[in-house]
């Protein structure tokens, strides 16, 4: 295997994956915070239906994509009529590698949102803040870290798709020919040290995405508990020591620098 | 008669909890007390503008918050409330200085940063400002959070709970501390508390909240020693709170007097001249019939017996030892020592139990 | 956050998809090197075009193509794929080649121990696993019209191997995860370490057919023609033949 066509096949699979992944950033980011902020009836059939391109087969997803998007399905008159191709295309291979992330940035934004007090962008509204303003300015950042995890898994997915695409785009050299395709096809044909030369380009992003997850985002790590909190321990405790508990006021200080 | 500057008329069902409250005041600092439970926080909740499902009148210092008439309610942030949340609540993403600033540049704030300045003052945080809300004490906490409601230029403040999430042998330094904010302001502020000794302090008016109803309201003494408070008692535990200057001190213990002249003293070392706010248990005070011989509490006082109120097996006893002071004790030792309105007795308080709270 | 968006943004500007002198060519697998050296012959004489070579078993490529995939010329090992295409309205009139022809051969594993000679020898106990691709794939067929013929097919089934296309069947037995196979004499030549067993006679053989077409959906139509006509010209021919693969059905041999 020549060094361009290695190239050639990382870019497109790198490509793919971030065209997949720029796609379901806000509706799977939205529909996280939903999920987190809302209860409704339906809520579960709701979650339920997004995990579904997760824990369906690959192919099983790439089949329903290739009755949505082809031309014999459903859909086929009006693709024709509108004369847009979209299977056996490069965009084939980007909706199948978006649509089996989408559960995963989805659901990882429900938790990072979950887990953010409500409080705080209440309190952000007190201040004078609209709901907008608060939630970009409050809740968005408290959640970033989960947020950003869950779009770099939905890109590491998206990077390693294959039996949706291959249902989908095939395996088509220049066009949709993915890395974890392009593993496929080689081992097919025989064609061992080009595989494994795949299997090196599949490894080195996999190992740069996680590098990427704990360096980037790993290290804003959570704030120490610096407040020792044998403390709280204290507070029902019938008082007993009465005036003696006040011994350490020394005049003409601020009385709160002997706080810790 | 003109209507009063604030009132508060809410009415909301949450779940098995209903609130229904109807108060009305004129003095600018109002204590609603009440145990946890009471719906104080839901209370605080309608004030806010964040329970929209409440039914709700609210005027506060004179501003209407939810009017009488359609589409007179302000959103939450229209209403330039400044709340200072239980546990401070600082934006753990931001550093102090930002906290403090956040409302700058929005909703009806003065984006100028003479308020940020001022607030920053007040609250004695200049050399916090770089930190993070990790790397504060609880007290520290307190003073930003307060300071960040200040700085946003809010009609009124809504402390709750303010000393609630500090340890023991701080709560008197912040509670000193709130006070002087407190004078210095002059917008009106809401105290939120469960605890009596704030209570007593902290308003010039007193607002007692139980299961989500207006148990009694008015001035502090009044409201809190009333016989529709007592059965509060036991869960709030009913305090004498007792101002007070230093005279004498020695290498141990002090002597302390009162403006009309009660003198107690107290096991520990103070300056002469300094000022205490001091609070006593009701169930800490001893009675005796007889003048008692030689016993180990420091402070013996000669008190008459004003009122005596009973309720179910307890007993609240008023009495005038110079200053007023509130002793309980069971109704069957009223019985023993046959305590009538009127009758001359002895108080015995032990030093260790009066506690200094400012 | 930001730099995050930034990065999504450089990393989807790389690689552009297809442009328009490009030239999308799907073929049965077995072509494989002679294509690519037609196809860069073609590239030499025709500067700006790029030919990109799709390979596969016929019949998937066919199935693609009727699902929409977008090529320009078809190259398959057998009629009925091109059919089934026809019968979709996808091949234009009278652009059919007959380009060559090919031969089955039985090839074996290194590791097999019993001599595999004739066609019965398969029968042999010692042959557990027998390498073809699926019923549906050119040789697939093929190869199972002859085991029919020597009435060996339905004793041989349960051994059979299925795989995805001609070359997939001789990775199998040059890995040695099948102790025989059949493929294409043509492919037979680039094993690694099978070794061609027998060749069954020409009697035997079935006809076999690779065929070019012009796919009606290709988008430079006069350029799909052109090499379309390249694949059938003298040139291309004596590379096939090179390869190893027969002259097309039908035609006198040489």
């Amino acid at each position: 295997m020549s060094a361009a066509e290695l190239a050639e096949i990382t870019a497109l699979t790198l490509r793919v994956g971030a065209v997949a992944t720029a796609a379901i950033l806000l509706p799977a980011v939205a529909l996280g915070l939903l999920l987190a902020r809302r209860s409704f009836r339906g809520k579960a059939l709701v979650q339920a239906l997004i995990a579904l391109p997760m824990v369906l087969p690959p192919v099983a997803v790439g089949l329903a994509l290739l009755l949505l998007l082809g031309r014999r399905g459903p859909f086929g008159g009006l693709w024709s009529a509108l004369g847009i191709e979209i299977v056996f295309t490069w965009w084939a291979a980007a909706i199948a590698a978006g649509v089996v992330g989408f559960p995963l940035l989805a659901r990882a934004s429900e938790q990072a949102f979950a887990a953010v007090d409500p409080r705080y962008e209440r309190l952000a509204r007190t201040l004078g803040l609209s709901p907008l303003q608060a939630f970009l300015r409050v809740t968005l950042p408290l959640a970033q870290r989960g947020v950003l995890y869950g779009a770099l898994f939905a890109f590491t997915r998206a990077l390693g798709e294959f039996g949706a695409t291959a249902l989908v785009a095939g395996i088509l050299p220049g066009r949709t020919e993915t890395l974890a395709l392009g593993i496929y096809s080689r081992v097919q044909l025989g064609e061992d040290g080009g595989a494994l030369a795949l299997c090196a380009a599949s490894f080195a992003l996999a190992l740069a995405a996680m590098l990427v997850a704990e360096g980037w985002l790993g290290k804003a790590a959570k704030p120490p508990r610096s407040e020792p909190q044998a403390s709280e321990v204290h507070k029902n405790r019938p008082q007993a020591s009465g005036v003696l508990s006040d011994q350490t006021h020394t005049p003409g200080r601020d009385a709160e620098r002997g706080d810790r | 008669m003109s209507e009063p500057s604030t009132q508060l008329r809410v009415e909301l069902a949450r779940g098995d909890f209903s609130l229904d409250v109807d108060a009305a005041w004129n003095e600018r600092v109002a204590v609603i007390f009440g145990p946890s439970g009471s719906g104080k926080s839901t209370l605080l909740e309608a004030v806010l503008g964040l329970a929209p499902e409440a039914r709700a009148r609210i005027r506060l210092g004179g501003t209407w918050l939810d009017g009488p008439g359609r589409g007179e309610r302000l959103r939450p942030e229209q209403r330039r409330l400044g709340w200072v949340p239980q546990d401070a609540l600082l934006f753990p993403h931001l550093t102090v200085e930002r906290n403090v600033r956040f409302a700058a540049g929005h909703g009806a704030a003065p984006a100028g940063s003479a308020a940020f300045a001022r607030a920053i003052e007040a609250l004695e945080i200049g050399d916090l400002l770089g930190r993070r809300a990790h790397e504060l004490s609880g007290g520290e906490r307190q003073r930003v959070a307060i300071a960040r409601s200040l700085a946003s230029g809010p009609r009124a403040l809504l402390l709750d709970e303010p000393l609630a999430s500090l340890d023991l042998p701080l709560r008197a330094r912040v509670l000193r501390h709130l006070l002087r904010v407190r004078d210095e302001l002059e917008i009106p502020l809401l105290w939120i508390t469960h605890d009596p000794d704030e209570a007593q302090v902290a308003g010039d008016v007193v607002i007692v909240i139980e299961r989500g109803r207006v148990v009694a309201s008015g001035p502090p003494r009044e409201v809190l020693w009333s016989r529709a408070v007592l059965p509060l008692s036991e869960a709030l535990g009913l305090e004498n709170v007792i101002d007070a200057r230093v005279v004498s001190s020695g290498s141990h213990e002090c002597s302390v007097e009162t403006a009309r002249g009660l003198s107690l003293v107290l096991p520990v070392a103070l300056p002469i001249g300094e000022r205490v706010c001091l609070s006593l248990r009701a169930h800490d005070v001893l009675l005796s019939a007889d003048p008692p011989g030689r016993v180990s509490a420091r402070n013996v006082l000669p008190a008459r017996v004003e009122r005596i109120e009973l309720a179910q097996g307890d007993a609240l006893v008023t009495l005038d030892a110079v200053e007023p002071l509130v002793a309980k004790l069971t109704a069957g030792a009223i019985e023993r020592l046959a305590l009538r309105p009127g009758s001359q007795v002895y108080a015995l308080i032990k030093a260790q139990t009066l506690r200094r709270i400012a | 956050m930001r730099s995050a968006g930034f990065a999504l943004a450089l990393v989807a500007i790389v690689s552009k998809p297809a442009g328009a002198e490009d030239l999308l060519v799907a073929a049965a697998v077995s072509l494989r090197e002679p294509l690519e050296t037609i196809a860069r012959r073609f590239e030499s004489e025709h500067a700006g075009v790029r030919v990109q070579l799709a390979f596969g078993a016929s019949s998937t490529l066919a199935a693609q193509a009727r699902a929409g995939a977008p090529l320009d010329v078809f190259v398959a090992a057998d009629e009925e794929s091109v059919d089934s295409l026809a019968a979709a309205g996808l091949v234009r009139e009278g652009s059919r080649r007959l380009l060559a022809g090919n031969q089955l051969v039985v090839i074996a594993s290194r590791d097999l121990r019993v001599p595999l000679e004739r066609a019965a020898d398969l029968a042999r106990p010692e042959v557990r696993r027998i390498a073809l691709p699926e019923r549906a794939v050119p040789l697939g067929h093929y190869a199972r019209e002859w085991l029919a013929g020597r009435g060996l097919l339905d004793t041989l089934t349960p051994r059979l191997v299925t795989t995805e296309h001609a070359r997939a069947t001789l990775a199998a037995v040059d890995a040695g995860n099948a102790d025989a196979g059949i493929v294409y004499a043509t492919d037979a030549r680039v094993a690694r370490s099978a070794r061609v067993a027998f060749v069954p006679p020409a009697a035997e053989q079935p006809r076999i057919a690779y065929v070019a077409t012009l796919v009606t959906r290709a988008r430079t139509p006069a350029l799909a023609e052109r090499f379309i006509a390249a694949l059938a010209g003298p040139d291309a021919r004596r590379v096939l033949v090179a390869a190893g693969f027969a002259p097309p059905p039908g035609e006198p041999p040489r």
